[in-house]
């Protein structure tokens, strides 16, 4: 996948009303819940087959966040 | 581990509800529409039962029992209760069942002290008392009062529980019954004396979504023709499913109309597919419970909803 396709999937799962950046944080109009940080972990794991334990909402302030564990 | 019993039969099960029932628009009032529209989205709960207080397990259990026990009372050699929620420390729910439901001085009674796994790993359980040729039937029951344990506070939890009791009668037949279990001792979902429910949600997810579809993997047989989950949560199962292989219409949910019923949900889901949903005839499923301990327990066997008796009942008060 690329950054554009990630994006893509990324607005979904933050319902995202407007265009992402990677500097986009993640606070409203974004949706960044407990139940959004399922989505984005299931994303992961379908994805890119990654785990990431012991994680929460708080540890992610904007989309580059988000973005870094798609890549490492 | 994994283990095949043969020669096993699911002659009945029961399941009862109390008549409180909270709905999404209540949930909605107390934390918002919004954050109703996406609990009901990813979690997919539209409505969860709730005991008045004072209504035990017990109480619940010796509604689900009764209409199994009129022809088999005298030949239930084994009883075991699974509840996290007993009314009293000691002695044992299930000693006092046995009295309550009025089975022999000689049955063997037993609580098992798990969740949302429990009705498999007492059905695994169950299982290996009808190795010995003495036991003619396993009776067990149990569920959780559990909506009185939540913080009333916390959107991703308040609503999430329906107290059921449940009654399953094991007896002997046909059946082969293949098990596989797993344990991981883990605080990832607590429920400590004197306090609420607690749970690390990505824990329990990276849990769910690895270990389970696994063991489920590992009893996928050509026959399986449907895969019966414990209703924890909409989104999750779907991922379940998803990794195991199984198209949406081979794995049934009720969680919308139940919430999670943690050890009653597997009972609650065979009772409403038979009752409710109509299915009819012969399966071979996987039945796969999973939560606190952290507990997976998963097994294939077939399941006849012609002839196993499925029975949901409303508890009055």
């Amino acid at each position: 996948m690329n950054d554009t396709d990630i994006l893509a999937e990324l607005a979904d799962i933050l319902a995202a009303p407007v265009p992402l950046t990677p500097e986009t944080p993640l606070e409203p109009p974004l949706t960044w819940d407990s139940m959004a940080l399922l989505a984005y972990l299931a994303f992961l794991r379908f994805r890119f087959n990654k785990l990431l334990p012991g994680v929460s909402c708080k540890d992610f302030h904007t989309v580059a966040d988000l973005l870094a564990h798609t890549h490492a | 581990m994994n283990q095949t019993f043969q020669g096993l039969r699911l002659e009945a099960v029961s399941c009862v509800l109390p008549d409180y029932c909270t709905t999404l628009e209540d949930y909605a009032e107390r934390f918002g529409k919004d954050i109703a529209e996406r609990y009901s989205k990813v979690v997919g709960i539209q409505r969860t039962f709730h005991a008045p207080h004072g209504i035990t397990v017990t109480d619940l259990v010796r509604a689900a029992a009764a209409p199994l026990l009129e022809e088999h009372r005298a030949e239930i050699d084994v009883l075991l209760h699974v509840t996290q929620t007993p009314h009293l420390d000691a002695p044992p729910e299930s000693c006092l069942l046995q009295r309550d439901l009025g089975l022999g001085e000689h049955v063997i009674a037993l609580d098992i002290n798990h969740g949302c796994a429990g009705f498999m790993v007492a059905l695994q359980t169950a299982a290996h008392f009808m190795l010995h040729p003495t036991v003619r039937h396993v009776l067990i029951c149990g569920g959780d009062v559990l909506s009185n344990r939540v913080d009333k506070d916390d959107h991703a939890t308040a609503f999430m529980f329906s107290d059921v009791g449940f009654a399953a009668l094991i007896g002997r037949g046909d059946g082969d019954w293949a098990f596989a279990n797993g344990t991981a001792g883990s605080t990832a979902i607590t429920l400590p004396h004197n306090a609420t429910f607690r749970m690390n949600g990505t824990d329990v997810f990276n849990f769910t979504i690895s270990k389970v579809p696994e063991q489920i993997l590992s009893l996928r047989t050509p026959e399986v023709d449907c895969l019966l989950l414990h209703q924890s949560n909409a989104f999750i199962m779907r991922q379940i499913g998803r990794l195991c292989g199984f198209a949406p219409e081979q794995v049934p949910m009720n969680i919308a109309d139940y919430g999670n019923a943690s050890s009653a949900s597997l009972p609650l889901l065979l009772c409403d597919l038979a009752q409710n949903r109509g299915w009819r005839g012969k399966r071979t499923a996987i039945l796969s419970g999973y939560g606190c301990g952290l507990t997976w327990v998963s097994a294939r066997m077939p399941l006849d909803f012609a002839s196993t008796r499925f029975n949901i009942i409303h508890y009055l008060t």
